[in-house]
C-alpha cells in the first residue's frame, strides 16, 4: 500500500504536468507561427520558454526540498535518501538514480530552451528561427513526460517510512559527484540546439551555410561540456573506484564517448562547409547522429539492458527512448532525403593535399571510431538478443583498434594545422613542418633517453611532439600578427584545444604503458620497496561515524610523507568502497589501494601499488582543453570565413 | 517544388559557389597560399566549371522542360560511390569479425563491456567460479593475480592444478612438461605457505598421475592430510589414496 505522498509529491507533478503543458503548446504555437507568418502567435513562443523554465526550476526545487527535509513520503527520497547522508551529498543524491537524473536532464533542457530563446528573440520571426524553438520543446516535452510518468520522481513510497540507505556509496565518496553529472549533462543536453537549428533548417530549405554559422558558438558550448564532464568522469574514475585506471570502456562511458566523436568530428568538418561549402548532408547527418546517439545513451544507462558501474536500476523507460531514438532518426533521414536536391554541395575537394581532405581524413577516423565503439558496446546486447548467449567485449578489443585510430588523428593534428585550403604544394607542407618536424625528433630522443620503449608509445611521444610543434608554430603566427587576440577565436583556440589533446594522448601512452603495479604485504614497522619506492606501514586505524565504518592503513611512502588508502563500509547499504590515496607528481603518481580482508587490530595490511607515470599531464591537457574551448567560444579578429588562411587580419574587425 | 526550379536553384548555388571560389583563389594566391603552378590549374578548372553551369542555366531560360538539361550523374561518380559503400562494407566487416573474436562468455556481475582492472580478491573469487567450467579462462586468471602478486598461494596452486588437468589426456612428452611446470608452482607456493593443505594435495595426485611417483604422492598426501583440507579437495584425495597405496603395495 502507498502512502499519500504530500506536499512535495502534488506539487512536484504538478510542475511537471505545467511544463509538459507549456511545451506542446510551445511547440504548436512555434510551428503554427512558423508556418503561417503569424507574429501574434510567434510573440507567445518566448513566454511558453519562460513557463517551461519557471516549471522545471519548480520541480527541481521540490524535489531538492523534499531532500534536503528528508520527505519520506517520497518513494524517491526512500531509496536515494538518509537522514545520515551529508549536506553536500544529499544534495547532489537528487541526481544519483534514475529519476532524478531525468529530472535534471528536464531542468537543463529548459534551461537552454528559455536561452535559445533569448538569443532568437529579436529574429523570432525568421522561419528558421521559429522551427527550431518548435524542435526544442518536442524535445522538453517528451522528456516531461518521461519524467511525469515512467521515470516519476515524486511517485508516493511505502508507507511509515523513516529513514532510506542514502545515495549509492560510490556517490558519497568525492566531491566530483556534485559537477560530473551536471556539466556531462550540458554537455549533453547541449546537442539539443545545433539539432534544433539542422531540423529548422531541412524543414525550410535554408541549407546553406548561415544556420551552421549561426549555431557555432552552441555546438562548441555542448562540446566543450560534454568534453569536461566525460574528463571530470575518468577523474572521478582515478580518484574513488581504486583500480588507478581513468578509462574502463564500460558500456556508459562509452555512451558518453559515443556522441563526443560525432561532435568532434563535426567542429571540424563544419569548417570545411563553411569555407567551402561542401560536406553538407554529412555535416547535418553527424549532428542528427550526436543528438541520436545521447538518446541511445540514455536508453543504454538507464534501461536496465547493462550492467555498469553507471548502471541505473532496471526501470520503464527503455521503451519511451527507443521509440524516440527511431522517431529521431526516421524524421531527420527523411527530412535529409526530402532536401537531397539542396544539399547537394557545389564544391570538390581539388587536392588531397588541402586543409580540406584532412579535415575529411579525420571524420572517416572519426566515423570509423565511432563505429567501432558503437559495435564493441552493443554487440553483447545484439548477441544476447539474437541467440540468448550472455557475452562481454573486453578492453582489449577497444584498445587494439582505438590505437591506431589514435595515431592517425595525431598524425592528422600535425598536419592539417599548416595546410592551406584548397592545394598545398610539397614545398609549402615541407617548409610549414620543418618546426614541428624537429620537435617531433626531439620528443622521440627525449621519450628514448627516459627509457621509453616500445613502437605504440614512441610514436605516440614523437607524433604529439610534431603535432604540438604544428599547433605552437600556428599559436606563435597568430599572436604575432594580432598579440593577445591571437589567442582567441575559433583557430586559435582550437590550437590550445589541439595542445589538450595532445597532453592527453601522451599522458595516456605514457601510463597505459609503462605503469607498474604489485601487490606488498606490509607488517608494521617493516619497510617494503617496489619500482624505487619504499613503503612502511605505520599503523591502521579505525574511522567511524553514523553511516560508515573506514579501516585505513597509514603508510609511509619513501619515507616522507604518510599516505592512508582505505576500505570503508557503508554499514546501511552493506557495501565496502575503496578509497585510494594517491602521491601526485609531474612525473609519475604513487597510488595506493588497501586490498581486503584487512583489521584494524592487525599490524598488517594487504596494499597495492601502482606506479602511474605522467598521469597528472592528464589533468593539465583537459583544463588546457578547457580553457583552449573557452577561446575558441570567444570571438576572435577572425577572417571570414571565405578568406585564405595567410591573410592578414583587418584592424578592427571583430 | 517542381523538379526542374530544384535542379535550375541547385545550379545557380553552384555557379554562386565556383564564382566564389575564383575570388578566393585569387586572394590565396596573392598571399601565397597556393603557387603560381597550382593557381593556374585551379583557375582554369573552376572557370571551365563555372563556363558549364552558366550555360546550363541560359539554356535552362529557353528550354520549358529543364529537367532534361539536369546533370546526371556521371560513371566517375557511381564508381566512387561504390569504391565508398564496399569500403564501408569492408570495416564494417573486418570490425564485426574482430568483435566477435575478441567476445568471451559473460560471467556474473561483469559488465557488457569493457573492465575495471579488479583487486586480486575479486579476481580470485571469479576465477574459483570459473575453475571447472572454463579451465583456460582461470587459468587466465590465475596469471593475472601472479602478475602483481606473484606470492599469492592460492593462484600459484589452482594454476597448477588446472594445468595438471587440462594436461591429464594429453601425451607423454606434454605430461611431462605440464607435470614439471606444476610441480614448480606447487613447491613454490608450500615454500611460502607450508600449512596450505591445497598446494600438498595437489602435488600429490599430480605426482601419481602425471610423473608416476606413488612413493612422493604418498609423501605429499599425507601432509595434505594433516593440514585439514578443504571438502572439496579431501574428495578429491579420498578417491586418489587407494590407488597410491596399491601403487605401493605392488
Amino acid at each position: 500500500m502507498l502512502a499519500s505522498t504530500g506536499v512535495s509529491g502534488t506539487l512536484g507533478r504538478a510542475f511537471l504536468l505545467v511544463g509538459f503543458i507549456g511545451a506542446v503548446f510551445g511547440a504548436f504555437a512555434a510551428f503554427t507561427g512558423a508556418r503561417r507568418s503569424d507574429q501574434q502567435v510567434i510573440r507567445l513562443i518566448p513566454r511558453f520558454a519562460v513557463l517551461i523554465f519557471a516549471a522545471s526550476v519548480g520541480a527541481f526545487a521540490t524535489m531538492e526540498y523534499a531532500m534536503i527535509t528528508r520527505d519520506f513520503s517520497l518513494a524517491y527520497v526512500q531509496k536515494v535518501g538518509s537522514w545520515s547522508t551529508p549536506a553536500l551529498y544529499n544534495f547532489a543524491a537528487v541526481w544519483s538514480a534514475l529519476e532524478g537524473s531525468i529530472l535534471m536532464w528536464v531542468l537543463v533542457l529548459a534551461g537552454y530552451t528559455l536561452a535559445v530563446a533569448y538569443w532568437v528573440r529579436k529574429r523570432m520571426h525568421d522561419p528558421i528561427a521559429s522551427w527550431a524553438m518548435g524542435v526544442m520543446f518536442v524535445v522538453s516535452a517528451f522528456f516531461f513526460l518521461v519524467s511525469f510518468f515512467p521515470a516519476n520522481p515524486f511517485a508516493a513510497g511505502a508507507p511509515g517510512v523513516l529513514d532510506g540507505p542514502g545515495p549509492n556509496p560510490l556517490l558519497q565518496n568525492h566531491v566530483l559527484v556534485m559537477f560530473h553529472p551536471p556539466i556531462l549533462y550540458l554537455g549533453y543536453v547541449g546537442v539539443t540546439v545545433p539539432f534544433a537549428f539542422a531540423i529548422a533548417a531541412l524543414i525550410t530549405g535554408r541549407v546553406d551555410e548561415g544556420w551552421l554559422v549561426a549555431t557555432r558558438r552552441w555546438s562548441l558550448f555542448a562540446w566543450g561540456f560534454l568534453t569536461f564532464g566525460i574528463a571530470l568522469g575518468s577523474w572521478w574514475s582515478y580518484e574513488v573506484l581504486g583500480w588507478s585506471g581513468v578509462w574502463a570502456w564500460d558500456p556508459v562511458e562509452n555512451a558518453s564517448l559515443l556522441p563526443w566523436i560525432t561532435g568532434t568530428a563535426y567542429i571540424h568538418s563544419v569548417l570545411v562547409q563553411e569555407r567551402r561549402g561542401m560536406l553538407r548532408v554529412w555535416n547535418i547527418s553527424l549532428l542528427v547522429a550526436t543528438f541520436s546517439l545521447t538518446i541511445l545513451g540514455t536508453f543504454l544507462t538507464r534501461s536496465g539492458v547493462l550492467n555498469s558501474v553507471h548502471a541505473f536500476s532496471e526501470s520503464g523507460i527503455g521503451s519511451w527512448f527507443l521509440a524516440m531514438f527511431a522517431v529521431v532518426l526516421v524524421v531527420s533521414i527523411g527530412l535529409i532525403g526530402w532536401r537531397g536536391d539542396r544539399l547537394r554541395s557545389p564544391g570538390v575537394i581539388d587536392s588531397p593535399l588541402s586543409r580540406e581532405a584532412a579535415f575529411l581524413a579525420n571524420n572517416v577516423l572519426f566515423a570509423v571510431f565511432a563505429f567501432v565503439v558503437l559495435l564493441g558496446t552493443v554487440f553483447p546486447l545484439i548477441v544476447e538478443a539474437l541467440q540468448n548467449r550472455q557475452i562481454a567485449v573486453g578492453a582489449p578489443f577497444f584498445d587494439r583498434l582505438s590505437t591506431p585510430i589514435g595515431l592517425a588523428l595525431l598524425t592528422l593534428m600535425a598536419i592539417a594545422p599548416v595546410l592551406p585550403w584548397r592545394k598545398a604544394t610539397t614545398e609549402t607542407l615541407r617548409d610549414r613542418l620543418f618546426w614541428p618536424a624537429w620537435c617531433g625528433l626531439g620528443a622521440l630522443i627525449l621519450s628514448l633517453v627516459f627509457g621509453a620503449y616500445g613502437l605504440a608509445p614512441l610514436l605516440t611521444f614523437a607524433l604529439g611532439g610534431v603535432s604540438a610543434g604544428a599547433a605552437l608554430r600556428q599559436v606563435s603566427l597568430a599572436t604575432r600578427r594580432q598579440g593577445w587576440r591571437g589567442l582567441v577565436g575559433r583557430a586559435n583556440g582550437g590550437m590550445i584545444v589541439h595542445l589538450g589533446v595532445i597532453l592527453i594522448a601522451v599522458a595516456l601512452g605514457a601510463s597505459n604503458s609503462f605503469s607498474k603495479s604489485q601487490e606488498l604485504s606490509l607488517v608494521q614497522d617493516v619497510e617494503a620497496q617496489f619500482a624505487g619506492h619504499t613503503f612502511e606501514l605505520r599503523d591502521v586505524v579505525e574511522v567511524r561515524d553514523d553511516r560508515s565504518i573506514s579501516v585505513k592503513a597509514l603508510v609511509l611512502v619513501d619515507g616522507r610523507k604518510i599516505y592512508a588508502p582505505a576500505i570503508t563500509k557503508f554499514t546501511r547499504i552493506g557495501m565496502n568502497v575503496g578509497t585510494p590515496s594517491v602521491r601526485t607528481s609531474l612525473t609519475a603518481d604513487v597510488y595506493l589501494t588497501l586490498e581486503p580482508p584487512v583489521r584494524q587490530d592487525a599490524n598488517e595490511a594487504r596494499i597495492k601499488v601502482f606506479i602511474k607515470p605522467m598521469i597528472v599531464w592528464l589533468w593539465i591537457g583537459t583544463a588546457l582543453m578547457a580553457v583552449g574551448t573557452v577561446l575558441a567560444v570567444f570571438p576572435g579578429r577572425r577572417r571570414k570565413p571565405t578568406e585564405p588562411t595567410s591573410a592578414p587580419v583587418e584592424v578592427g574587425r571583430s | 517544388m517542381s523538379g526542374s526550379s530544384t535542379n535550375l536553384e541547385a545550379l545557380k548555388q553552384e555557379r554562386e559557389f565556383l564564382l566564389r571560389s575564383l575570388r578566393d583563389l585569387e586572394q590565396e594566391h596573392k598571399f601565397g597560399d597556393l603557387d603560381d603552378q597550382d593557381f593556374e590549374a585551379l583557375h582554369k578548372d573552376y572557370v571551365s566549371r563555372a563556363a558549364t553551369i552558366i550555360r546550363q542555366i541560359e539554356s535552362s531560360g529557353s528550354n520549358s522542360s529543364f529537367a532534361e538539361h539536369a546533370p546526371e550523374s556521371s560513371p566517375r561518380r557511381r564508381g566512387r560511390t561504390l569504391l565508398v559503400a564496399f569500403m564501408v562494407l569492408v570495416v564494417a566487416g573486418l570490425a564485426g569479425w574482430f568483435v566477435a573474436q575478441q567476445s568471451g562468455q559473460r560471467l556474473a556481475g561483469e559488465s557488457i563491456a569493457g573492465s575495471i582492472e579488479d583487486s586480486t580478491a575479486s579476481i580470485l573469487s571469479r576465477a574459483r567460479a570459473t575453475n571447472f567450467v572454463d579451465p583456460q579462462a582461470a587459468i587466465e586468471l590465475y596469471t593475472t593475480v601472479l602478475s602483481v602478486d606473484p606470492d599469492n598461494v592460492e593462484a600459484l596452486t589452482y594454476r597448477a592444478w588446472l594445468l595438471a588437468l587440462i594436461a591429464r589426456g594429453a601425451g607423454d612428452e606434454v605430461k611431462k612438461l605440464a607435470f614439471e611446470s606444476a610441480s614448480r608452482d606447487l613447491q613454490r607456493a608450500i615454500s611460502i605457505d607450508a600449512s596450505y593443505a591445497d598446494a600438498h594435495c595437489f602435488l600429490g595426485i599430480a605426482r601419481f598421475r602425471l610423473a608416476d611417483d606413488a612413493q612422493g604422492a604418498k609423501q605429499a598426501l599425507t601432509i595434505c592430510a594433516q593440514n585439514n583440507p578443504p571438502a572439496e579437495v579431501k574428495g578429491f584425495v579420498d578417491s586418489i589414496v587407494a590407488e597410491v597405496d596399491a601403487a605401493l603395495g605392488g
